[in-house]
């Protein structure tokens, strides 16, 4: 069952930074799991706790939210405050169980192509190791009809 | 560098059952970010680099194989190689039909038939009117094609008087079609652009798979989507159809956003009625070893798209007027030539210097590869630049802070020598802030006085010539601080600096004996008949690996120079007057890592500015508004740099033409019955938008909103939307991906 569990995992990526580095990543044809499904946001600062704590209550495995560097954020200090929710919301899911490991902040500027694919890589693998989502256990047919 | 594209592509295609051998006699990996490519084809991909010329290709009747005969300089014996197919990298010429214009046109061509040009203006022929780009000027890559396209625009819109009258959206779209109020109803559209797409994944099946998804009223293949043919194929469909939303799965939207969003319009439709599921470089190409992944990870991706577009509406995009005055940031021969081009079409220009003068790094350097004077031209650039009416020179000047949007900028400045602030108002930058001569501490440099660097020399060479004639020996040792662990990239000026001197010293002393140690010459273009004539005239050229690099010894006034040589396969020794280090450009990693902080501009690893796409975009910065040129960009030659000044001023001009600019639609919106006063908006912003209106409620002025979101995310109500990026659109992604999990 181990060897079979694929995770899903959601990567919020801004638009000037990590966008850009995983468009890199590809034109270099640097490979990484396909686990990891981007949503371009214009800054991290945007990724709102709510979509966070909505992709895990409708089951994925584990969620990235990734800016520019510190620093070099093109809306100055976006990707501070995405980190510091990012901070709050691992709380939050430690509280209800499913665990703040799931959900990571990661920063990178937008030539780190091979930077996004190692994290990419890296990321899926310890959800792979952490196990499926534990709200699946739970909910997995009630979210799929809430979905529908 | 085209053939380790291909064979790390059968790599990539084929994996470990197809073998690649490549032989070569010099790796030329000198473009930016090249040679860090070639090691990634050794190290990650396993290519098999031979370094020789193979004289025979035989066929193998029985076989049908074909088979190499070559040798290397280790083993002078011949060796031989089966292969099943070879492939010939084979250059450029000019076709004859050209040859024949170009007599038509009455301009000169140089010895091998492409058109003569002059280092400081290359893409001008001899003939004033007539401008060259791309190949015919010289063989050359995409990037350097792309640049000299710009260039030759700028070129040839100085002969012309004023510009054209401008087009309006409204001559070019149809009127919108009302879409509230009706059914959704979406097309889809699949690229498989060549092989990128249609390659890995069987594009027929994701596009039968979306065809069922809710709403959906077409999905089809188009070929390559983004071909003329192929828009028009999608205009008709979104007319014939009915459609009123569109997506598309292709490529990035950084790069072919626009060019669909010009598609959709010109259907009738806004242009926010359209998503792209980014198939290509984020799912074909990194998953290209699993395809049937790479295949739902696409219907993924468009299923997402499919959700999301449906919440799309209409937007407007918001336009600001544009100040048509430019920052050229370096007062080198980059910054000097971007700004006369620019206050000679009559734009205000502030050129920011934080030297005491202009010039820059070419101050030090006497004489080009081809022969101009060097110096005479700056000097002719700093009294154009310091005497045009339309220049603001500003020297000891340091930029700051910076504020603002694109076509509306602040920069403040300090300036020397009491350091008073100022601030300017531009509505483009250009940065040209040029490159640092590298001067590694290795090989008795700066330790003995017979050791020195190129640029050293070509000061010798026109200074002291008499020192020159006294030399009986030379050596010249080649990437000195470049392409090693420390600086993977090679500095692409060496080779030819290296031959330059060669010459001009046989030139003044010819009995002269001069030894280049050398990895690989590279001397792109013309720059081979540099390396052919220094060859001709007796210069000695000795291969050497960066694991067996030379030794090198204070012998009195002389240096002595140990290595070994690979034909000979024994150790030379060579006592020499002087020993010149081929030490190239870094990167002004301290300006250039200040910069992109307070102008949010990203670099490569190597400290340089990194273009937006490298290939179709490689003067234009991430940043709307933002162009490099020069050395800031990565090492190249002054004729390079000039191309790129040029070419910096053409895509500048692409918005200093226009009386507005256009911004985009993604600015924040409040629904104020939501809305509860609490400030968190107001103190969140990062650019102190919000405010509290009269009414009591906050208030976000469209005009000022940068777009990031960030009070979206924050504000506690969700009483602001950040357009565009709605939380119902994202949320439906999110929903649309995760449908699938149980």
């Amino acid at each position: 069952m181990a060897n079979t569990f694929e995770p899903v995992i959601v990567a919020f990526c801004c638009h000037y930074c990590a966008y850009t580095a995983a468009d890199m990543a590809g034109s270099r044809r640097l490979s990484y799991p396909p686990n990891v499904h981007i949503i371009r946001v214009p800054c991290s600062g945007k990724v709102d706790a709510i979509h966070i704590m909505k992709a895990f209550e409708r089951g994925a495995d584990g969620v990235y939210v990734a800016g520019c560097l510190e620093g070099d954020c093109h809306f100055k200090n976006g990707n501070v405050r995405a980190g510091r929710r990012v901070e709050y919301v691992k709380k939050l899911l430690d509280e209800i169980g499913v665990g703040g490991e799931r959900l990571e902040m990661i920063t990178m500027s937008a030539g780190m192509g091979e930077h996004f694919a190692r994290t990419a890589s890296d990321f899926t693998e310890k959800i792979r190791k952490e196990g499926p989502n534990p709200v699946k256990l739970f909910t997995g047919a009630a979210s799929r009809s809430a979905a529908a | 560098m085209y053939a380790i594209k291909e064979a790390i592509v059968t790599k990539e295609r084929f994996k470990d059952s197809i073998d690649t051998t490549l032989f070569f006699m010099d790796m030329r990996t000198s473009g930016k970010d090249y040679e860090l490519y070639y090691q990634r084809a050794i190290n990650e991909y396993g290519i098999n680099f031979v370094r020789s010329r193979p004289h025979t290709v035989e066929e193998i009747s029985e076989t049908g194989d074909l088979s190499i005969t070559f040798a290397t300089a280790q083993s002078g014996i011949p060796q031989r190689s089966v292969f099943d197919m070879v492939v010939l990298s084979t250059g450029f010429r000019v076709s004859p039909d050209v040859i024949e214009l170009s007599g038509k046109l009455g301009i000169d061509l140089n010895r091998h038939n492409y058109a003569k040009t002059t280092s400081f203006d290359p893409v001008a022929t001899s003939r004033t009117g007539i401008y060259v780009c791309g190949l015919f000027e010289g063989p050359k890559d995409i990037p350097e094609t792309m640049v000299q396209a710009s260039a030759a625009a700028h070129r040839a819109a100085t002969n012309l008087c004023s510009f054209p009258e401008q087009t309006k959206d409204s001559d070019i779209f149809p009127p919108e079609k009302d879409v509230s109020g009706q059914d959704t109803r979406i097309g889809i559209f699949v690229c498989d652009c060549g092989h990128n797409i249609g390659g890995v994944i069987d594009v027929g099946d994701v596009v039968e798979y979306a065809a069922g998804l809710p709403d959906v009223a077409v999905s089809q293949m188009i070929g390559r989507g983004c071909s003329r043919d192929s828009l028009a194929k999608i205009e008709s469909e979104i007319q014939t159809h009915d459609l009123n939303r569109v997506v598309i799965g292709g490529c990035s939207p950084r790069s072919h956003e626009t060019l669909f969003q010009d598609t959709v319009r010109r259907a009738g439709l806004n242009k926010y009625l359209l998503e792209i599921a980014n198939i290509r470089d984020q799912d074909t190409w990194v998953h290209l070893d699993r395809p049937e992944d790479a295949s739902n990870k696409a219907k993924d991706l468009i299923r997402m798209a499919v959700c999301g577009v449906a919440l799309t509406h209409p937007l407007r995009d918001h336009v600001v007027p544009v100040n048509k005055a430019v920052l050229v940031v370096g007062g080198g021969v980059t910054g000097m030539t971007s700004a006369l081009g620019l206050a000679d079409q009559g734009f205000k220009v502030f050129l920011v210097e934080k030297s005491n003068t202009l010039g820059g790094v070419a101050r030090s350097l006497r004489k080009t590869l081809s022969g101009d004077d060097v110096r005479a031209h700056i000097e002719e650039l700093s009294r154009r630049t310091l005497s045009h009416d339309k220049i603001q020179v500003m020297t000891n000047a340091m930029i700051v802070d910076h504020s603002g949007m694109p076509g509306l900028f602040k920069t403040g400045l300090q300036v020397a020598p009491r350091w008073q602030y100022r601030q300017i108002e531009h509505g483009v930058t250009i940065l040209a802030t040029g490159a640092i001569p590298n001067r590694p501490q290795q090989y008795l440099l700066d330790e003995h006085d017979a050791v020195m660097t190129q640029l050293n020399l070509d000061g010798v060479i026109e200074d002291v010539p008499e020192r020159v004639k006294g030399w009986e020996k030379v050596v010249m040792i080649q990437c000195v601080g470049s392409r090693t662990k420390e600086n993977p990239n090679c500095s692409r000026i060496c080779c030819q600096a290296a031959l330059k001197n060669a010459l001009r010293i046989l030139d003044i002393n010819p009995e002269a004996q001069i030894a280049i140690l050398y990895r690989d010459m590279r001397t792109p273009g013309f720059q081979e008949d540099a390396f052919r004539e220094a060859r001709s005239r007796g210069v000695i050229f000795a291969r050497y690996d960066m694991d067996d690099a030379p030794d090198v010894r204070a012998n009195g006034d002389q240096i002595t120079v140990l290595f070994n040589d690979p034909i000979l396969q024994r150790k030379l020794e060579l006592t020499t007057d002087c020993l010149v280090l081929s030490t190239g450009l870094i990167a002004d990693d301290e300006v250039t890592e200040e910069l992109s902080m307070i102008f949010h501009l990203p670099r490569t690893t190597d400290g340089y500015f990194l273009e937006d796409h490298v290939k179709l975009r490689p003067l234009d910065l991430p940043v709307p508004g933002f162009f490099v040129a020069g050395t800031a960009h990565a090492p190249k030659t002054i004729r390079e740099s000039v191309a790129q000044a040029h070419g910096a001023v053409a895509r500048a001009m692409t918005l200093l033409a226009k009386d507005t600019m256009d911004l985009g639609a993604a600015v924040a919106r409040v629904e104020e019955s939501k809305c509860a006063a609490c400030l968190i908006c107001v103190r969140a912003c990062p650019f102190d938008v919000p405010f509290i209106n009269a009414e009591g409620y906050s208030e976000i002025d469209q005009a000022r909103c940068q777009g990031c979101g960030v009070c979206a995310a924050e504000c506690p109500a969700k009483a602001i939307q950040l357009m565009q990026y709605e939380d119902d659109q994202i949320m439906a992604k999110l929903y649309g991906l995760l449908e699938r999990v149980k």
